[in-house]
């Protein structure tokens, strides 16, 4: 974790913070530059940066940065004054000398393997070819009379020194701006502090509800004060007038005259007890606010480092493109913005690399030899979304339909009744790609799968629109933040959970005589098709409530074939909830995602859908869905041993199942190593027997963690693969497995005879 | 009954800093002590974060452990909750008018609850006396001495041995 006290940190990485941001400065100059080389405010930018590094490195007593930083300033100063024009050469060698600052910044102090003279070796090589380059620029730039002096020039002793010589990274005033000057100043906070802030934020809003209860209690001893004062005034009406003696006639009047001024004073009290509720709770709600949108940075703050991506990545390729960014000050949530620079990175070399044609195709196919590529961030409809777009030949629908016929994905007259969106799915695929030759670049078959994967991550998703010859648009639509979700809150077994509005398909009541039950299962019809009913209680493993309600509260999961109704015990509202992740310690908690709190400040728990759904698949394929409104069965008699069995085939599965529970054994099935460890955490099985090759976590990190557990480590594991080479049962024992058979085994007694050698036999 | 109320957030006040500042003046350590049901236990004030009242505790779904309680808000903050009355004495279920007690350590933070809540100052640690052999209970191993203290015996835990199985709930 980095801490942003400035005086915790070493002057190394005052020295890394400054070169952060100089180096940035620098690229995004010298990618200007490279544009158009004359900019006199980009070379007074890019000299400014060198010299500030120079100082910052001299003070820090980084030598071969002092080398690097000083080389370039001089040039700097030498094309400032019009002395040298920069050439594409240049900017290149410029750029390695960014990378190479970079590099010298991130050597942590005293850490091994930092030889000063290797380094101050490379420095002063690259000073060297800096020196040595000038003269073939002013070459081409036919500047005849620099000529003579170009070979000298990075020796030229009297450059003027244009800024004072200022220690810039010696202040702490100067370490927190991450970039000064135009619009908003943004600052450095660690996201410990910036989630603290939000949780209280969320806390002073609970307890501004506080208030409204004594409000209202004051309000009542108001009304009492009224009744007392009717009470004293029916006292005086009940007293015969000749009995009122002038004492006791004083007495009334005082009695009366001090509960008067009771009630003013209380009167006062409420008003103002009132007025300041009413500020703190507004107060309150916009600190909330507040606090939640310094969540959000603008776009362009994640984009730094793709313009000069962009660039070294065409200039291999031999391609001309111009980069936009659109959008940069577009307000985007710090944890998506982090979490999109892989799958924009790879989109960007998709575009470059397969999209962008060279300038020869393009000027034969009529287009400018420049092509295009561009990023666009907007809000639309309460979303963030992103275009990433280039003008270059578009996605060859036909090289798709050989591709999927050539691996075999789908038969040839399929493949020709696909849609345009069909066929662009298939680019979604793990390990597709159409191109034949791996690059360098992109092209190694995998990447459009980790996008989409990625974009998931962050609750979006991508869409592929393409135009043959025209060029190429990923649309990714995201949510504008991961900090706070809308979701419907219920109750289930007494406490609230909350479903993501986004991830559910929609939540009604059922009146209880709608029910059907076929087959001895339970469902409802909705929009004409069947629904099967769960109880969420069941799912969740906790208590159900008492009695059968005359009304079901269903929310519905899924979709098509399989969608479910989860029955919950009751509504209590959709709200905007902010997320707070659960505790590393506990690890993944099965069904679900995060937590947060409700209105009156009580914890809740956020469904992880996706993991629901997993889960009710299995619980109906294993025909163990309890009725709902009823009492779960409970097994008697003697306990059977509790077989897992985890493996990604249906099949494989089944046939498990039925063979074990043959042989009197209780088979609880699980789709991948994930749900398989998530069911072993529950305790309670005698054996398990897994598959290896399998998603999300496979075999042997099964049996591995199995093994490492100090509650697991002594349980039953056997492998059964496909797999039956000598080397795959080897690695299954090495890391720990106590059988490993081939799925062979299924048709001999194999498997069920290293059952009962493992743990005995089933019940009759 | 100091501690019997819910602390001021204000930092300098806060027991661990107190705790911190007498630590200073050499002789005796500052415990906080704490009773489940009848019987009393001792951690250092040092690891104390926080005395609340006690307040609704969510449970996970999947997670069976008996000394797992679930999570709770502190202070817009979810903490994990732990019944520390499951490691040291077995299930109970701590009275209403109980507190809960939240404990930093190593930077991880637990809340657990209890019946009652005391502070002691400077008691001095050269006086612990041995956990008798016989003594044959759970709680025996999380011990490192007894202290008397008001006419009752105070087991002094040890709160890396405390705090290791407690974390062992979780996973």
């Amino acid at each position: 974790m980095r801490h942003l006290d400035p005086s915790s940190l070493s002057l190394r990485d005052l020295f890394r913070i400054e070169a952060e941001e100089q180096t940035k400065a620098l690229t995004d100059a010298l990618l200007a530059l490279e544009k158009d080389p004359c900019q006199g405010d980009m070379l007074e930018c890019c000299m400014r940066a060198a010299h500030s590094l120079k100082g910052a490195a001299r003070i820090v007593g980084i030598h071969p940065a002092v080398t690097v930083a000083h080389a370039m300033e001089d040039l700097f100063v030498l094309a400032q004054g019009g002395r040298v024009r920069l050439a594409p050469a240049q900017i290149d060698l410029l750029l390695s000398g960014v990378d190479l600052l970079s590099a010298l910044a991130g050597q942590g102090e005293g850490e091994n393997g930092f030889d000063e003279d290797i380094w101050q070796a490379d420095a002063e090589r690259f000073a060297a070819a800096l020196t040595a380059t000038p003269a073939a620029a002013v070459d081409e730039d036919r500047v005849p009379e620099e000529v003579s002096v170009a070979g000298q020039v990075a020796i030229v002793p009297a450059v003027p020194e244009i800024l004072p010589e200022t220690p810039p990274a010696a202040s702490p005033e100067r370490l927190l701006p991450e970039r000064a000057g135009e619009g908003d100043r943004a600052l450095r906070v660690s996201a410990e502090n910036l989630n603290r802030l939000l949780d209280m934020a969320g806390e002073s809003l609970v307890e501004t509800r506080r208030l409204a209860p004594l409000e209202q209690s004051l309000l009542r001893l108001k009304r009492m004060h009224h009744q007392a004062a009717a009470a004293l005034d029916a006292l005086q009406a009940a007293l015969p007038v000749n009995m009122l003696d002038e004492r006791a006639a004083s007495a009334l009047e005082e009695a009366r005259r001090r509960l008067m001024d009771c009630r003013r004073q209380l009167s006062g009290g409420l008003d103002e007890l009132e007025a300041s509720n009413h500020r703190t709770t507004n107060l309150a709600h916009r600190l909330y606010n507040q606090a939640l949108m310094v969540r959000m940075r603008p776009f362009g703050d994640g984009m730094g480092a793709f313009p000069r991506m962009v660039r070294d990545i065409a200039r291999e390729l031999g391609k001309q493109v111009r980069f936009e960014i659109l959008g940069e000050r577009t307000q985007v949530d710090r944890d998506i913005l982090e979490k999109l620079d892989a799958p924009l990175g790879h989109l960007l070399r998709n575009a470059l690399d397969h999209g962008m044609e060279t300038p020869d195709e393009r000027r034969a196919a009529g287009k400018p030899a420049e092509g295009f590529v561009r990023v666009e961030a907007s809000h639309q409809a309460g979303a963030l979304q992103i275009i990433v777009s280039d003008d270059g030949r578009g996605i060859d629908l036909d090289a798709i339909r050989r591709t999927i016929t050539a691996r075999g994905l789908a038969a040839q007259d399929t493949v020709a009744r696909l849609s345009e969106a069909e066929l662009l799915e298939f680019l979604f695929l793990p390990g597709f790609t159409m191109k034949s030759d791996v690059t360098e670049i992109s092209g190694r078959g995998v990447g459009l799968d980790i996008v989409q994967d990625m974009i998931r991550q962050v609750r979006g998703r991508v869409r592929i629109i393409s135009r043959q010859g025209e060029g190429t648009r990923f649309r990714l639509e995201l949510p504008l933040t991961l900090s706070v979700v809308r979701a419907l809150l219920v109750d289930i077994g007494g406490e609230p959970y909350a479903f993501p509005f986004a991830h559910i398909a929609g939540a009604m009541k059922v009146p209880a005589d709608r029910v059907r039950t076929v087959e001895g299962r339970q469902h409802i019809l909705i929009d004409g098709a069947a629904v099967g009913l769960v109880g969420a209680h069941q799912v969740l493993g906790c208590t159900a409530p008492d009695g059968t309600p005359e009304e079901l509260c269903v929310v519905l999961l899924g979709a098509g074939d399989h969608m479910f109704a989860l029955v919950v015990d009751g509504f209590t509202g959709g709200r905007e909830l902010v997320v707070q992740p659960l505790d590393p310690r506990l690890g993944k908690i099965k069904d679900i995602s995060a937590a947060s709190l409700t209105e009156d400040g009580a914890p809740l728990l956020i469904i992880d859908v996706e993991d629901m759904l997993r889960s009710l698949e299995k619980l109906a394929a294993t025909d163990r869905l309890a009725p709902v409104g009823r009492e779960i069965g409970t097994q008697s008699g003697a306990r059977r041993k509790r077989v897992l069995v985890v493996d990604d085939s249906f099949t494989v599965r089944e046939l498990q199942r039925k063979l074990l529970d043959h042989h009197g054994y209780d088979v609880e099935v699980a789709v991948d190593g994930m749900d398989g460890w998530n069911a072993l955490r529950q305790g309670g099985f005698d054996l398990v027997v897994s598959d290896i090759d399998m998603p999300r976590m496979d075999g042997i990190e099964l049996v591995r963690r199995i093994r490492h557990d100090p509650v697991l480590k002594a349980l039953p594991v056997m492998i059964l693969s496909y797999k039956d080479r000598e080397e795959d049962r080897l690695r299954g024992l090495e890391v720990g497995a106590d059988y490993y058979l081939t799925k062979g085994s299924f048709q001999n007694d194999a498997l069920i005879d290293a059952v009962i050698d493992l743990i005995g036999e089933g019940a009759a | 009954m100091l501690l019997d109320r819910d602390l001021p957030v204000d930092h300098d006040a806060s027991p661990v800093a107190k705790a911190e500042r007498q630590a200073d003046h050499g002789g005796g350590e500052s415990v906080m002590v704490f009773r489940l049901g009848p019987e009393w236990f001792a951690l250092p004030t040092l690891v104390l974060d926080e005395i609340l009242r006690l307040r609704p505790v969510h449970t996970l779904p999947h997670r069976g452990h008996p000394g797992l309680m679930g999570l709770v808000n502190v202070r817009g903050e979810l903490v994990i909750c732990v019944s520390i009355a499951q490691l040291l004495i077995g299930p109970m279920a701590v009275g209403e008018h109980g507190r809960l007690v939240v404990v930093r350590h190593d930077g991880r933070r637990l809340a657990f609850p209890v019946d009652e809540v005391q502070h002691l100052r400077n008691h001095d640690t050269r006086r612990l006396r041995a956990v008798p052999a016989t003594l044959a209970r759970s709680a025996s191993a999380y011990t490192r001495g007894l202290l008397g203290w008001q006419g009752v015996q105070v087991g002094r835990l040890d709160e890396d041995l405390v705090f290791a199985a407690m974390e062992r709930f979780l996973a």
